[in-house]
């Protein structure tokens, strides 16, 4: 349960002429994580005979589900015959590709006309006709707007120029048309008055005046328009008809693929294949015995022992309810093979810590049908979902406990927290205590297991004898603790020094330097009392500046409603977010750094889909 | 609260308290300040970090809880 799933290592040796069936008797397993064999004196195995087909395929499949701009297709998993599938394939291809190319043709006429039209509006402005710009070896013409007036400046350079304005808001239309000659100094007069040009180009072959002009384009970009309709429509009618069949053949030939491609990770020889996978320990035998069927016992097995470093894959291994913690312990990170996997720890923890900080029958309640509704909306966020529910079931609990609702106390709490502050801070510390060394509890035995009982001691228990210690010795100093005789003092010197000097010997100096996190991580706890005075405070606060407004008198109760609406929300809210992320800070930061490093790297099944979720 | 009456010697405590508290709040958030754009940057490259950027953000909240464990000692004192 606190363990990862436990693994083995399999090498698979057998022949090429059963490779396919082996490859997809594996896709069909979804158990064996392959490991990618490494060019050695033996080479890679080649993919399947089928590959080039297939992502020939593949890529045409995709190029036209992105041309059609399929995208809300839920793709069932379907067997098609290859020859079938590339005859239908190409019939759609070409039915597609008519459509796209006539509607691209229309949309770039479209886009002509209306560069089009834009010029000779500007051009009616002015009067011009677009042959007064055609290209010229004596007269050379612009057009454009240009920042202040020039006409005195261009008529100190010559007088043998034409010039068309019209001020449009700071700007000035400008057509000049002049003796070629003069060109030269005109550039630079221009580039003074920040000459900005409008490209004729697009229309000066056209033939008339630019009025009569623009009156004709209109006609003409309507009945594109119409016609890029119709071609809109055709488009939806193909999608309506080919996305199911479409999705199924890529969802069908990225399997294939993926089957296809799967020998690249394997080595082989002239008339051989070998393979190394991972599979989880129960799952071995049957693996084998379907391999073996599938090939014909043209087979050979050899079971690897597992090294110390070589990744072994991570598959967690969990309770139905503490398999939604998962969610946290993957958020930080996955277990290394030999650690312990926090998620089923954290199951239990998380809610009570949450529910101790909120501690609320109403906001319990509000919680935990909050994220039932979330749940049903969103399903790929259930884990989170499902852990704020149990929180919710854990805040209302308490909420009864505490006699809290809304911030309301209707009857008395064992414990009454707008009182009792020094009841609520022993309990923070005393589970501090527990829960920071039940963490090196199992840090020890992880030391053990993994390295030896030295280390096990050096690391770990110096750290409880450090506790132990200083509370005998500086407890009394503090006014914690009294004594009659100078004994415990010396004594808890002793220990605290003992353990501190094992410490010493196991991490150097830094272990020295980081002798009082050990105070400071317990102290942390406190933050379960002070977070949920907070949170308890803020909703009292709420409830009496309503009261407040509520005994004004009839005209303040709708004022007092929303005040007390709006509060309310915003300590729920709060509520919510602070509690939950404290609650995983106690975790990550003071219990995962007794025992857990992570750094594991993620079980991978050939053939698996990969689940959606919200990290 | 009851209407004691207040010494000078319990209104000194009670600025300690408000300083202890405020003062663990202001290095949290300086700390805090520093680590949390660091962390967003980090997210955006490999959304994987979430985890452990949420552990570096939450780090140095336990200046406040300092804090506040002193103020509400010094509290208990007024």
């Amino acid at each position: 349960m606190l363990k990862p799933e436990r693994m083995s290592k399999l090498f698979v040796l057998g022949s090429k002429s059963k490779l396919a069936n082996i490859v997809s008797k594996l896709q069909e397993l979804k158990v064996a994580h392959i490991i990618e064999h490494k060019k050695d004196q033996f080479d890679l195995c080649t993919p399947l005979q089928s590959f080039d087909k297939v992502s020939s395929l593949l890529v045409q499949v995709r190029s036209i589900i992105s041309h059609l701009k399929i995208t809300d297709a839920n793709p069932k998993i379907t067997k098609f015959k290859f020859n079938e599938l590339e005859n239908n394939i190409n019939k759609i291809k070409e039915e597609v590709n008519a459509v796209i190319d006539e509607t691209k043709n229309i949309e770039n006429e479209i886009s002509l006309l209306s560069s089009q039209k834009e010029v000779l509006k500007q051009m009616a402005l002015l009067d011009l006709l677009p042959e007064y710009f055609h290209k010229s070896n004596y007269i050379t013409s612009y057009f454009g707007y240009i920042n202040n007036t020039i006409k005195e400046k261009l008529n100190n350079v010559t007088n043998s120029f034409e010039i068309k304005t019209l001020e449009q808001d700071k700007k000035i239309l400008t057509a000049i048309f002049v003796d070629s000659r003069y060109a030269e100094q005109f550039d630079k007069l221009l580039i003074d008055a920040s000459f900005s040009e409008i490209d004729v180009s697009s229309v000066i072959d056209l033939k008339g005046h630019s009025k009569d002009l623009f009156e004709k384009l209109l006609v003409k970009n309507g009945k594109l328009e119409t016609t890029l309709a119709q071609q809109n429509f055709k488009i939806k009618k193909l999608v309506n008809e080919h996305s199911d069949y479409l999705a199924n053949a890529e969802k069908f030939l990225s399997t294939e693929a993926e089957k296809a491609q799967a020998p690249l990770s394997f080595g082989s020889t002239k008339e051989t294949f070998f393979m190394r996978c991972f599979l989880p320990q129960d799952d071995v035998e049957k693996v084998k015995a379907e391999l073996m069927k599938s090939s014909m016992g043209k087979l050979h097995f050899a079971d690897e022992p597992l090294g110390e470093n070589e990744g072994i894959p991570i598959k967690l291994k969990n309770s139905k309810y503490s398999k939604n913690y998962e969610f946290f312990t993957k958020l930080f990170a996955l277990p290394k093979y030999n650690e312990y996997d926090p998620s089923t720890l954290m199951a239990y923890t998380f809610p009570l810590f949450m529910g101790f900080m909120l501690g609320d029958l109403v906001y319990g309640l509000i919680i935990f049908a909050l994220f039932y509704w979330l749940k049903k909306k969103f399903p790929f966020g259930k884990d989170f979902f499902n852990i704020m529910m149990s929180a919710g079931v854990s805040t209302a609990i308490f909420g009864i406990f505490f006699g809290e609702v809304a911030g309301f106390e209707p009857w008395h709490g064992i414990i009454v927290r707008t009182h009792d502050f020094s009841i609520l801070m022993a309990i923070a510390l005393i589970v501090g205590i527990i829960h920071v060394n039940f963490g090196l509890l199992l840090g020890f035995i992880l030391e053990y297991k993994n390295h030896s009982l030295w280390a096990a001691i050096t690391h770990k228990f110096s750290w409880v004898l450090i506790q132990i210690g200083g509370t005998l010795f500086i407890g009394p100093a503090l006014g914690l603790l009294s004594f009659e005789t100078k004994t415990p003092f010396y004594i808890g010197m002793g220990i605290f020094f003992a353990g501190a000097f094992l410490l010493y010997k196991a991490e150097g100096f830094i272990g020295v330097m980081e002798l009082p996190t050990i105070v400071s991580h317990i102290l942390s706890y406190a933050r379960l009392m002070a977070v949920g005075l907070a949170s308890v405070f803020i909703a009292v606060m709420v409830n009496q500046f309503s009261t407040f407004l509520f005994n004004k008198g009839i005209l303040f109760m709708p004022l007092a409603l929303i005040a007390f609406i709006v509060g309310q929300t915003f300590a729920l809210a709060l509520g919510i977010l602070s509690p939950s992320l404290h609650s995983v800070r106690l975790h990550y930061v003071e219990f995962f750094t007794k025992f857990y490093a992570g750094g594991g790297q993620e079980y991978k099944p050939f053939g698996a889909e990969e689940e959606k979720s919200i990290l | 609260m009851a209407v004691e009456a207040l010494t000078t010697a319990s209104g000194l405590l009670g600025v300690g308290a408000g300083l202890a508290l405020g003062l663990g709040a202001i290095g949290t958030g300086l700390a805090q300040q520093q680590i949390i754009p660091a962390v967003f940057g980090a997210i955006a490259e490999d959304p994987k970090l979430m985890g452990k950027g949420l552990f570096f953000i939450l780090l140095p909240e336990t200046l406040v809880i300092f804090g506040f464990a002193i103020a509400m000692l010094l509290m208990g004192r007024m």
